[in-house]
């Protein structure tokens, strides 16, 4: 009777051991606060615009890698506290549908910053007071562009006297695509009667490729995303009639209204970022070497063009005044390359 | 050892009954589980799809609002293709796996989403008509074809999952029977080791009573068969064995005794039937003599019949005398209500 009794206790107590670990597997971990933990310091939100350069999903993919980047590693003085933790900035992206678009963002504060063509910048400079931090270099080691215009290898088009009445196809607001071709056409020569019609796509990429698949005889766009493109795709090589005069490229501007600290903290980040290990990854996926300073100086040579061809502004296609020339400026020294 | 003995046959029982309990639990939570993934991934087909064709609606609606002007910004659109990218992904990868025939449809489906998407971001942006018109048309061929590659891709995996489901419930019904059958063996096993156990409580039971019973009859030379083998389960070591001992003890000791009785009371009717011979011989001389000198009795009837009442009584007591020799067990009877005399009779036969 004695064994019996034992036996059952045993099980019963093996029972209820398993029953606890059951109960131990099971129990839900409670978030438990730490009296010790400081409240999470909002981070500092910047919106930085984007417009359609080239292929927009890897633009994009690229960008969120910079805009993850900048979130680990922006700090700005005013966020420097040992009671802060997490991320001191947050950065969000606004990808616009064209040109246009990003002007709409920046008079309307709707973006902080943008990478953005000569073009939109010396717009944004002019109409929002914006500021120029930083430009970008590319893997070739160019930090300025210029506009070309190109047509397919096969085509009998060979000269800019060739494109009279042609299709040509560009991007709307852009250097490349507003302000060259028409510059290019006056230092050429042809008539405005006889200009080619400009049929406006949404990218740089999208006008190569309309050139390519022949829907168009001819585009304008920037020569660095044309040089890219031809890498991209070996064998194909297009003929380039005319190359503008070179601004900077992609370069970030800010609104006048972000405060010093995080603006000047933005600018250090970008520029030391080739000296990064960490940063080396982002910079492949962006197609840059590095971030180089860059003010409103380097756009003169724009300058000379919107003066060039000030008196057919409304033919660019952009809306509103055109730009005025920064007072800091001088008069352009720099006589444009009309071809070659 | 008995107790070790039915625990072990308890024992047996109760693995055996658990065992085939976990196999049955095991083996119907996995045909449960097949069903339940069969379940689940019809119902996973048909909302991924849905969600599929959810999301290139709602690409189309957001690629409107911008080609029309309500916004600029086209982050909402972007996440969209985003999300559609993973969900064809996720829904090849997932439904193109186990059916081979969906790999060619697989891929159709890549390719369209690779075309859609591209025209998609060139809507978004090109602001020419004549240039919007081509690439709108490309656009909605790559929508039709995803589409297609979609429905093409569900309705080979719902064929897929409705065989799973068939062959699920074979299988349910096949693990069903076979469990059947296996409480059955083990209801039949049950039965016969638990008769078995029984046996082996009450057939020593049965055993001792009768012994017992034979003890009460005096029947001092019986005995239990008693294993020689005293450990081990299953042995002849147990509590039966020990009672089967002990009462063969008992009876060696009641048998010894009543052997001694015996051998007392022949010499004590040895010795009487020495002393009573003697007197009786002298006593049937002297009776002998008086008829000689009365003359035979004949003149004294009175006389003649005391000596004949005398001699009858003689040959009486040297009768008994004699019985006395022949007993072979004792068996008492009353005498008055409060003692015991010898049945010579009954104590003279063998039962």
């Amino acid at each position: 009777m004695i064994t019996s009794r034992r036996f059952l206790l045993a099980f019963a107590a093996l029972a209820a051991i398993f029953a606890a670990l059951a109960w131990l597997a099971h129990f839900p971990t409670a978030d438990v606060p730490t009296a010790s933990a400081p409240a999470p310091v909002p981070a500092i939100r910047f919106r930085l615009g984007l417009i359609p350069e080239r292929n927009l999903y890897e633009q994009r993919r690229a960008f969120r890698a910079l805009a993850d980047y900048l979130d680990s590693h922006v700090n700005p003085k005013s966020r420097l506290s040992t009671l802060d933790t997490g991320p001191s900035l947050h950065v969000e992206l606004v990808t616009s549908s064209n040109y246009a678009g990003i002007l709409h963002d920046f008079a309307h504060n709707d973006i902080d910053g943008a990478f953005l063509g000569s073009l939109v910048a010396v717009l944004a400079v002019d109409r929002s007071g914006a500021q120029v931090l930083v430009k970008s270099e590319s893997h070739s080691g160019k930090d300025t562009y210029a506009g070309t215009l190109f047509v397919p290898p096969d085509s009998p088009i060979h000269s800019l006297a060739d494109l009279r009445g042609k299709k040509i196809a560009a991007v709307r607001t852009t250097n490349a695509g507003s302000i060259f071709p028409l510059f290019a056409f006056q230092q050429a020569g042809i008539d405005r009667a006889n200009e080619p019609q400009l049929l406006w796509s949404g990218t740089h990429d999208d006008v190569i490729e309309e050139v390519f698949a022949h829907r168009v005889d001819a585009g304008a766009v920037k020569d660095l995303r044309l040089d890219s493109w031809e890498q991209e795709h070996p064998g194909q090589n297009f003929r380039r009639l005319a190359t503008g005069p070179r601004a900077p490229e992609s370069a970030l501007v800010v609104t006048r209204d972000l405060p010093p600290d995080l603006r000047d903290a933005l600018a250090a980040t970008l520029l030391q970022m080739n000296r990064d290990p960490q940063a080396a990854p982002v910079l492949q996926a962006l197609q840059l070497n590095r971030f180089v300073p860059c003010d409103i100086s380097e756009y003169t040579p724009l300058y000379d063009m919107l003066d060039a061809i000030a008196p057919r502004w409304s033919e660019t296609g952009v809306d509103g005044p055109p730009p005025l020339r920064p007072q800091v400026l001088t008069a352009a020294t720099t006589a444009p390359n009309g071809g070659r | 050892m008995l107790r070790r003995r039915l625990m072990f046959f308890l024992g047996s029982v109760l693995t055996l009954l658990l065992i085939v309990s976990v196999l049955s639990i095991a083996l119907l939570q996995n045909v449960l589980s097949e069903m339940d993934h069969a379940t689940n991934q019809d119902g996973a087909i048909l909302a991924n799809a849905n969600d599929m064709t959810e999301t290139i609606t709602a690409i189309e609606i957001e690629l409107r609002e911008v080609q029309l002007g309500h916004t600029h910004h086209l982050d909402t659109l972007l996440d969209r293709i985003n999300a559609l990218k993973e969900e064809a992904d996720l829904f090849g990868r997932q439904y193109s796996k186990p059916i081979p025939e969906a790999h060619d449809a697989y891929e159709a489906e890549l390719n369209a989403f690779s075309i859609f998407q591209q025209h998609v971001a060139t809507l978004a942006t090109v602001e020419n008509e004549s240039l919007a018109r081509a690439h709108t048309a490309e656009a909605i061929g790559a929508s039709i074809s995803l589409r297609q590659q979609i429905i093409t891709i569900a309705t080979l995996m719902r064929q897929h999952t409705t065989n799973e489901e068939h062959a699920a419930v074979i299988h349910f019904r096949w693990i069903v029977l076979s469990i059947a059958i296996g409480f059955l063996i083990v209801i039949n096993v049950s039965f016969i080791v638990l008769y078995r156990m029984t046996v082996m409580v009450t057939a020593p039971v049965e055993q001792l009573v009768d012994a017992n019973r034979r003890l009460a009859r005096e029947e001092f030379t019986y005995r239990l068969p008693v294993q020689s083998h005293p450990s081990g389960v299953g042995g002849g070591g147990d509590e039966f064995n020990e009672l089967a001992a002990a009462f063969n003890q008992l009876a060696e000791r009641l048998q010894a005794n009543e052997q001694r009785k015996l051998e007392t009371l022949a010499q004590t009717a040895v010795m009487l039937n020495h002393e009573l011979n003697n007197a009786s011989a002298i006593i049937k001389l002297q009776l002998q003599l008086l008829r000689r000198q009365t003359g035979g009795g004949g003149e004294n009837p009175a006389f003649e019949r005391a000596l004949q009442q005398i001699s009858e009584s003689l040959e009486r007591m040297t009768r008994t005398v004699e019985s006395l020799k022949r007993i072979r067990r004792i068996v008492l009877t009353d005498y008055t209500a409060d003692t015991k005399m010898l049945d010579l009779e009954k104590s003279t036969t063998e039962n």
